[in-house]
């Protein structure tokens, strides 16, 4: 190859050689098989793009959708045909300048005509254009585009505000106030704003536009309000400042700017359940049917309205003695053993054998009941073992110890009692609550925190337990409570008291509370509320 | 890599289709590319990468292709080709040069000869003749590999590169004599080993 190359390279006339020269390279070859994989690789690399290409254009057109645009953008058209014809005036002389020689134009001078027809076109468009804006608003009014609508997938229907039949939309739609859209099972659709604010609607949804109020010259300070009938939609509210944004349920409602959340409906239940996303960029203020206060959810937070017949369980008595959540309010009977047994097991692990006694005379020292009272023994971290430990230890004596120790080896009890009172162990994981949970002891204090990192805990977790989330806010006032009225005002409670000023969802256990604490804790509890009902204000600008 | 009239018109055809979408008739372009370009790349690069970077080329001309335009003085081979060089030489500053001249896990495919000595003669040559390639500077390289490789004129070459014709001719010339130095070194080192051997096995 080298006495080729030398004779090559020092050759006058290559092109003979080149040939040859050629022959030492081999030309790889690709074979058939992997030049059709990288062809399919391409294709749907290619296929891809275009599809996303599409969906890009598509939101575009949505968003900026003719008829949307239509109604901001009358403006600018109208006002580029107002600087238009107001710079007419100008225009003319000019040209009429070139036209003519200089001198003769000055010499005859039209200058007070030009002024004059100036000011008087520069008048008769400002006519134009204010009655083209009256004209504007009353058009619109009457029938305004909120939203274009894209169907995904499946079925989608939409019955316009006048009519009562629905009709199937196929592949686009202007969503008008008053219209209603249906997505069928193993369908989607996606709602864009006039605002650019977007909505995707899953199978089974069904919404409504219940409230548009446009503003045609700042389109900024306008608001639309969508009812979440059945289903569930997820929303993507635009960062417009002074634009309001309103999904409402029967049961619940929410408020966003700049935010994302979800908002779907439990058919079973009928509860709403609004989550706001891990990656919103701002608080959504929720609010319940049933109260008048919004309370701020921050990223990844989760809130359930349940049914408005649904109410808390604390109460109060006239004498200011706690009272215990009475069966009558209590779903259940099963429920109420459950409550009960727990408040003997604080009553008891506090050395208050007295309360103990006296919150477990009404019920059965049945296993079951002890083994949900003792649920919390899994905060040492060995489940059925440390559950064994904390009974020998802490509960029972003599031969009921012992019959209560061997039964304990039914290892499935364990989970139902953690189900109940700590959701489910793999919930917990992750949360940072946990730590404290883990390392937490069986102290009076300790034992608040156990409740309110649970209740916490649950609401990160984002289970649809309405109920339980409320029986656990209830026992966390009861014992927030008993600590207060037993031991004053801690700086542990007041560190917890604290760290519950940071949770909007403790509102009302601290409402709650403020009625059933000793007098001279009741102000700091009362500048406690004060608190987070300001930093709520923020939030939901309520 | 010279096309008929016939084929560029074809070629032409395939590209409005494609400018409009059409990613089937981008699959009947890149039927008719994907060696040519698999080729110049294999020379430039590990052959691990070629493949990678053969994908590469393609797509980045599918999202490129609006740009493209024969009455803007474009010639889609010249195009396409140019496109494979910019993903060659994006991917050297992605990775060490010195990685891309490793050869030891890839013995290049050689035409087999019925002598199994000459055939392993030819894997050698084709390693030293690699490896000397990609010693050659970046410009050198392409000449030497559109020219053997894909067989392309001095004229598509300069279209190529976006030289003229002569400096195209210059250029090979250096490239073949540095290549003659690189193998003349190699060739000296190999003797030299050669006869250390020798002396090793004599004085055994």
């Amino acid at each position: 190859m080298l006495d080729f190359l030398r004779r090559f390279s020092n050759s006058p006339k290559h092109s003979d050689n080149e040939t040859r020269f050629g022959q030492l390279f081999t030309k790889p070859e690709l074979d058939l098989e992997t030049q059709s994989n990288l062809k399919k690789r391409l294709l749907n690399q290619i296929y891809t793009e275009l599809r996303e290409d599409f969906e890009a254009q598509t939101l575009d057109r949505q968003i900026a959708g003719k008829k949307i645009k239509a109604t901001g953008g009358m403006l600018d058209f109208l006002a580029s045909v107002v600087e238009a014809l107001l710079n007419l005036p100008k225009v003319l002389p000019e040209r009429m300048w070139q036209t003519r020689t200089r001198e003769n134009f000055e010499g005859r001078a039209p200058r007070r005509f030009f002024i004059v027809l100036r000011q008087a076109t520069a008048f008769a468009m400002l006519l134009i254009v204010g009655g083209g804006i009256t004209l504007t608003s009353f058009i619109t009014q009457t029938q305004t585009a909120v939203a274009q609508l894209a169907v995904s997938s499946g079925v989608v229907q939409v019955r316009e505000a006048q009519s009562t039949f629905f009709e199937e939309v196929a592949g686009f739609a202007t969503i008008r106030l008053g219209d209603t859209i249906r997505v069928g099972v193993n369908s989607t659709a996606d709602l864009s704003f006039y605002d650019a604010s977007k909505m995707h609607l899953t199978a089974s949804t069904e919404v409504s536009i219940t409230e548009f109020s446009p503003n045609y010259i700042s389109r900024e300070k306008s608001g639309v309000k969508v009812a979440v009938l059945s289903g569930s939609v997820n929303a993507e509210v635009a960062a417009k400042e002074d634009s309001s944004f309103q999904v409402e349920t029967s049961t619940g409602s929410v408020e966003a700017q700049n935010a994302k959340f979800s908002v779907a409906i439990n058919p079973q239940t009928g509860s709403t359940k609004i989550q706001s996303s891990e990656d919103s960029e701002d608080v959504v203020a929720v609010k319940s049917s049933k109260n008048s206060e919004s309370v701020a959810l921050i990223a990844g937070e989760a809130v359930i309205f349940a049914d408005p017949a649904s109410e808390m369980l604390v109460s109060k008595n006239a004498s200011g003695e706690i009272e215990l959540p009475s069966i009558t309010k209590i779903a259940s009977e099963a429920e109420f053993i459950k409550i009960r047994s727990f408040d003997a097991l604080v009553s008891a692990q506090d050395g208050d054998v007295a309360i103990a006694n006296k919150i477990r005379a009404g019920i059965e020292e049945k296993l079951d009941s002890l083994l949900i009272a003792s649920g919390v023994a899994e905060i040492h971290g060995g489940g059925m073992e440390a559950l064994q430990i904390f009974v020998s230890k802490n509960y029972l004596v003599g031969e009921q110890r012992a019959a209560t120790l061997a039964n304990l080896q039914q290892a499935g009890e364990i989970n139902q009692i953690l189900n109940y009172y700590f959701v489910s162990p793999r919930f917990l994981k992750g949360v940072p609550e946990f730590e404290i949970l883990a390392n937490s002891s069986f102290t009076p204090s300790g034992k608040l925190r156990n409740l309110f990192a649970v209740l916490r805990a649950k609401q990160l977790a984002h289970t649809e337990i309405h109920a339980t989330i409320d029986t656990l806010a209830a026992r966390l006032t009861l014992e927030l409570a008993e600590n207060l009225r037993r031991q004053n005002l801690t700086a542990e409670l007041a560190q917890i008291l604290q760290r519950m000023e940071n949770q909007p969802i403790f509102l009302s256990v601290l409402t709650n509370l403020q009625s059933l604490i000793p007098i001279q804790d009741s102000a700091v509890v009362e500048k406690e509320i004060q608190t987070l009902e300001q930093r709520i204000q923020k939030y939901a600008g309520a | 890599m010279a096309l008929s009239k016939k084929e560029l018109r074809e070629i032409e055809s395939l590209i409005r289709k494609s400018k409009k979408g059409d990613a089937e008739a981008f699959g009947q372009i890149y039927d008719k590319f994907v060696l040519p370009i698999y080729r110049y790349i294999y020379y430039r690069v590990s052959k691990s990468q070629a493949e990678d970077l053969t994908e590469l080329v393609f797509l980045r001309a599918w999202e490129k292709l609006a740009s493209y335009s024969k009455q803007a003085g474009g010639n889609f081979n010249s195009w396409i080709f140019r496109i494979a060089h910019n993903a060659v030489i994006d991917s050297y500053r992605e990775n060490s040069k010195a990685d891309l001249c490793e050869l030891t896990e890839e013995i290049p495919e050689v035409r087999l000869a019925a002598d199994p000595v000459q055939n392993l003669e030819n894997k050698f040559e084709q390693v030293e003749l690699i490896r000397a390639l990609r010693q050659l500077p970046d410009l050198q390289q392409q000449v030497v590999v559109l020219k053997f490789v894909n067989g392309f004129e001095n004229s598509e070459i300069a279209a190529v590169i976006g030289k003229s014709v002569g400096a195209v001719r210059v250029i090979q010339f250096r490239a073949l004599n540095r290549l003659k130095d690189l193998l003349k070194q190699t060739e000296a080192a190999s003797n030299k080993a050669a006869k250390a051997a020798f002396k090793t096995v004599e004085d055994a």
